[in-house]
């Protein structure tokens, strides 16, 4: 589905994405995880054809955004990470301009509106909405044009755990669909509640990829000389984390 | 017509009906620029309708108190022959005696626009002024006519259309309506576009197949119609109280409305094409708005400036567009006299759109 081939990109002297080689299969839920600044918003945003790489090759659905641009625009969907929409606005309308960009009738938005659990909201201005209503007012341009792919930048960052479980829980409904899903998040609680593929970045790399199964069983010697000064018995995430880099994930 | 573009005009709407403080910045104002500098301005002897009068050996002050009481005797009785004109006038002319030298210092400064001297033969008298400033020529010409011709010689339709056009606010309201579109399209769509980007709505936006010239070309469209209000608002206002009416071609003046419009899109859309700095964003509108509000002869004719400069100053697209507007309303001007500032001021904003296309940052 997203094939990434060496992809470099660097600021100045930051290495934000130094040379990173993936493949994301279809129908999975894939998760970044990474601390800030790992160069997860880098990596998807050169996938997203918003960022340009410096070096490597990305090609999504087989088509580069060199020449199919138009095409993959219509095939996507994305949530940037961070999005500012017009305050007056309602979300309703917010939404139907989306639906009209991609040539969607004036029967999408009322369907998402539905989708990301809004329709009672579809007449408040953007302005009165909870920061956990505007992400999912996101989503949910995300969805409007039923992508077959969806990339979200850190979806959940900054909500509470109830705002972050709605958002999860719409997410779990897109499965049936078919939908492939590639997230960025420095949060394992939500690697591990929605996605069965995990990639952990820092620093511009790749660190390790698979599984929770496959990565406790890999890292598990590692992981546990790690765990020895706390009480658990699982192996999490951040032990693994841990145990690849010397720091924890929120540090 | 196309969803997308229609969701995108209204948008434009709702985003500018929404926002009390931006009707008020967009109707009340401009008109009440208008009225307070219309009446303080047009109805008071004002900055230059004043007559220096020199003071000499062979013309001493008595000389000049008999000529100045005939004058202004000659003027009211000039006065009242035309008073059928609008409210704010401000055909009134003040006298000033004072020596040569401070007469040509004064008419430096425009605290008088003319100054008269003793001729030669008799009780004759000559003028000095600059044959180019308007509001001497218009000076000398009362003053002359009240003299010379009496009222009843002049109480003619032809002195009274010499009257309708040359009153300061006959002057004001087209450079207004000018200066009104300028900011209009420079804020709403220059500072606009900037805010869109700052949210990094620019670039979600952008990451859809919606095209980015149908995108930029719904925010002329929206602002073309937000003008025509706001032209109309202004216009019917110094119409019904100050009598301000168009002389020329009405479908000439449309199309110097819609040529206006387009030059300063086109630098709007320059202005807009890279920054997401508020401060940067508001610097670059002010630079490009402000010198030119002060140098395009909104407020005060720019005859008064050197020379050298007033060429210059004639190529300034808001100079084109407020003398265009101005000598459609005040001189009858048509498609002859402001088809070519028209279509300059159309190629100004197309070629500025290409440019400002071309660097676009859109992510
Ligand atoms: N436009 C930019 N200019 C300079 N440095 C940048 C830019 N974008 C990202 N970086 C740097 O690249 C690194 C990776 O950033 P980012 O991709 O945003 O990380 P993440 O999304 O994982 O937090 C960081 O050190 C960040 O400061
Ligand atoms: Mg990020």
């Amino acid at each position: 589905m997203i094939s990434v081939l060496n992809v470099r990109k660097y600021f100045k002297d930051v290495r934000a994405v130094d040379g990173v080689t993936l493949e994301f299969p279809k129908g999975t839920y894939t998760a970044l995880l990474g601390p800030n600044g790992a160069g997860k918003t880098t990596l998807v945003e050169m996938i997203e054809g918003i960022q340009k790489p410096d070096s490597g090759e990305i090609r999504i659905l087989g088509r580069g955004w060199a020449r199919d641009e138009r095409y993959l625009r219509r095939v996507l969907g994305i949530a940037l990470q961070e999005t500012n929409f017009i305050d007056k606005i309602t979300v309703g309308e917010t939404l139907d301009l989306f639906a009209s960009f991609f040539g969607r009738g004036r029967d999408a938005a009322p369907r998402i509106l539905d989708l990301i659990r809004l329709t009672e909201k579809r007449r408040s201005y953007v302005m009165n909405l909870s920061h956990g209503m505007r992400q999912r007012l996101s989503l949910g341009l995300a969805l409007i044009n039923d992508p077959e792919l969806l990339i979200l930048d850190e979806p959940t960052t900054g909500l509470d755990p109830n705002a972050r479980r709605e958002v999860w829980d719409i997410l779990r409904d897109l499965r049936p669909r078919g939908t492939s899903l590639l997230l960025t998040t420095h949060y394992m609680e939500e690697a591990e509640a929605l996605c069965d593929d995990i990639v952990i970045m820092d620093k511009g790399k790749v660190l390790a990829r698979g599984t929770i199964g496959e990565l406790a069983a890999r890292y598990a010697a590692e992981a546990a000389l790690v765990r020895r000064t706390r009480e658990s018995r699982e192996t999490s995430l951040d032990d693994i984390f841990v145990a690849l880099t010397g720091r924890h994930l929120d540090e | 017509m196309n969803r997308a573009f229609r969701n995108l005009v209204a948008l434009q709407f709702k985003e500018f009906f929404r926002e009390p403080e931006i009707i008020f910045w967009a109707f009340v104002l401009p008109i009440v620029l208008a009225w307070l500098l219309g009446v303080a301005i047009g109805s008071s002897n004002g900055l230059t309708r004043t007559v220096g009068v020199v003071e000499s050996g062979e013309a001493p002050r008595e000389f000049w108190d008999t000529w100045i009481a005939g004058a202004r005797d000659a003027l009211d009785a000039a006065a009242d022959a035309t008073a059928a004109g609008g409210r704010g006038g401000g055909e009134e002319i003040s006298f000033r005696v004072l020596p040569r030298d401070e007469a040509i210092l004064s008419l430096k400064q425009g605290k008088i626009s003319l100054f008269v001297e003793r001729g030669s033969g008799g009780g004759s008298v000559r003028y000095s002024f600059d044959p180019r400033n308007g509001e001497a020529r218009m000076t000398h010409l009362l003053v002359e006519s009240a003299l010379g011709g009496g009222a009843a010689a002049t109480g003619n339709a032809v002195a009274a259309l010499e009257v309708q056009g040359t009153r300061y606010i006959d002057y004001l309201v087209p450079g207004l309506l000018a200066m009104d579109i300028m900011s209009s399209v420079l804020w709403g769509i220059g500072w606009v576009l900037i805010e869109i980007r700052i949210k990094k709505l620019l670039r979600r936006m952008a990451a859809t197949p919606m095209h980015k010239s149908m995108f930029l070309f719904s925010h002329f469209t929206a602002r073309l119609i937000v003008n025509a209000i706001e032209f109309l608002a202004l216009f019917l206002f110094a119409r019904w109280y100050f009598g301000v009416k168009v002389q020329g071609s009405v479908p000439a003046l449309v199309a110097v409305f819609i040529a206006g419009s387009m030059a300063f899109t086109g630098i709007a859309i320059f202005v807009s094409s890279r920054t997401a700095n508020p401060r940067a964003g508001n610097g670059l509108i002010n630079a490009v708005t402000f010198p030119m509000m002060l140098l395009s002869g909104i407020f005060f004719s720019y005859n008064h400036f050197p020379e050298w400069s007033i060429r210059f100053v004639k190529l300034l697209p808001l100079t084109m567009l407020a003398d265009a507007m101005r000598s459609i309303f005040n001189e009858g001007a048509g498609f002859a006299e402001v088809g070519v500032p028209a279509l300059i001021l159309a190629a100004v904003g197309v070629v500025f759109f290409a440019a400002g296309m071309k660097i676009y940052k859109w992510y």
